[in-house]
């Protein structure tokens, strides 16, 4: 067997170790966002739904928020205030034709010293579906999210909604 | 199969293999990588390729319409006023594409749908349709710019704009 041929064997072989120790033994950052698109899949709807379905996803999203979760959406917006708030207002909103696909991009994670608390800034986009069955853009946010990890998975204790471009008022 | 069979068989896969991958398969093979990795790095990094999404920039820039982002536009002069700019948002995933109509350290308002630079009326001819917008005029702090769509036509409540201050830039728009 050729040099190049055992490098190559061995260097195959460490990618192989490494990757399955990533997927064993992941980092916080890595449980972050592996949470982050579990929610975002829960949160998502592909409009075949019934309304109790609905009410049950949205039941079963609450469970990545803390209980005294704040969502700041800006001026002129008065924040959300608690998980049962949060989850309430989720239910109650629809979607044009039903169809809504979420999705967290550009997530960057900071963790605090002690590793129980994160900092995340993230792009969420909003996608429904138009008319003709294409994809149809809702809306895209900039946001900062706190985590924290008490004795259990992250959830989301506070979310701030930023503003790309800055208003005129 | 005849020997004369074989003969044609074997030129006509000499042809193909040629025709596949060069006189050379190994130089052909380092010229693909060559050109996987410079298309990597220029679609990834230099040249970024953006779909357009939502009416802020119609006319100019419609919906589903794709064009690139320069990200070296700015690296040996400043954004100019007129500029379609691409403005990140976390990253460089989803983007703001806006024009920039106020530059650093000018005053800039809104009357009736002309924009007023210094109290100027500024001239847009890339503007098809004015709503009477109003905005209060405002003073750009010294890496402020002001950003708008070219739709003035729409209501004003449901169009983005306002002020950003440089490194939110990416680059600019090829269109």
């Amino acid at each position: 067997m050729s040099n190049v041929a055992r490098i190559g064997i061995a260097a195959a072989a460490i990618a192989v170790v490494v990757w399955v120790g990533l997927l064993l033994f992941p980092s916080e950052e890595r449980r972050i966002h592996g949470r982050l698109q579990e929610l975002a899949r829960a949160a998502s709807l592909d409009g075949t739904e019934t309304q109790m379905v609905r009410l049950t996803k949205a039941a079963q999203v609450s469970k990545y928020f803390a209980q005294d979760v704040v969502v700041d959406l800006g001026e002129p917006y008065p924040p959300i205030e608690g998980r049962d708030s949060l989850v309430a207002m989720a239910a109650r909103a629809g979607p044009p034709g039903g169809v809504l696909q979420i999705e967290f991009v550009d997530v960057e994670v900071t963790l605090d010293a002690d590793a129980r608390t994160a900092r995340v800034s993230l792009t969420a986009k909003a996608t429904g579906r138009a008319p003709d069955g294409g994809r149809d853009p809702i809306d895209a946010r900039e946001l900062s999210l706190t985590l924290r990890k008490a004795d259990g998975p992250w959830v989301i204790s506070r979310i701030d909604v930023l503003r790309t471009l800055e208003p005129v008022s | 199969m005849s020997a004369g069979d074989r003969t044609a068989a074997h030129a006509a896969g000499s042809t193909l293999r040629r025709v596949a991958f060069g006189r050379n398969p190994r130089r052909t093979l380092w010229r693909a990588g060559a050109l996987v990795l410079a298309s990597v790095v220029i679609f990834g990094y230099v040249l970024l390729p953006v779909r357009g999404e939502g009416i802020s920039m119609v006319p100019t820039f419609q919906p589903g319409r794709l064009s690139l982002v320069n990200t070296l536009a700015y690296r040996w002069h400043e954004p100019q006023r007129g500029d379609i700019v691409a403005l990140r948002m976390a990253g460089r995933r989803v983007l703001y594409v806006k024009r920039i109509i106020g530059l650093p350290g000018e005053r800039v308002a809104i009357v009736d749908g002309t924009v007023m630079i210094n109290g100027q009326g500024l001239a847009e001819p890339y503007v098809t349709h004015r709503a009477r917008w109003r905005l209060p005029e405002i003073s750009l702090d010294a890496d402020e710019y002001f950003f708008v769509g070219d739709n003035r036509g729409m209501p004003l409540a449901q169009h983005e704009l306002g002020t950003a201050r440089r490194p939110r830039i990416v680059g600019k728009l090829l269109l």
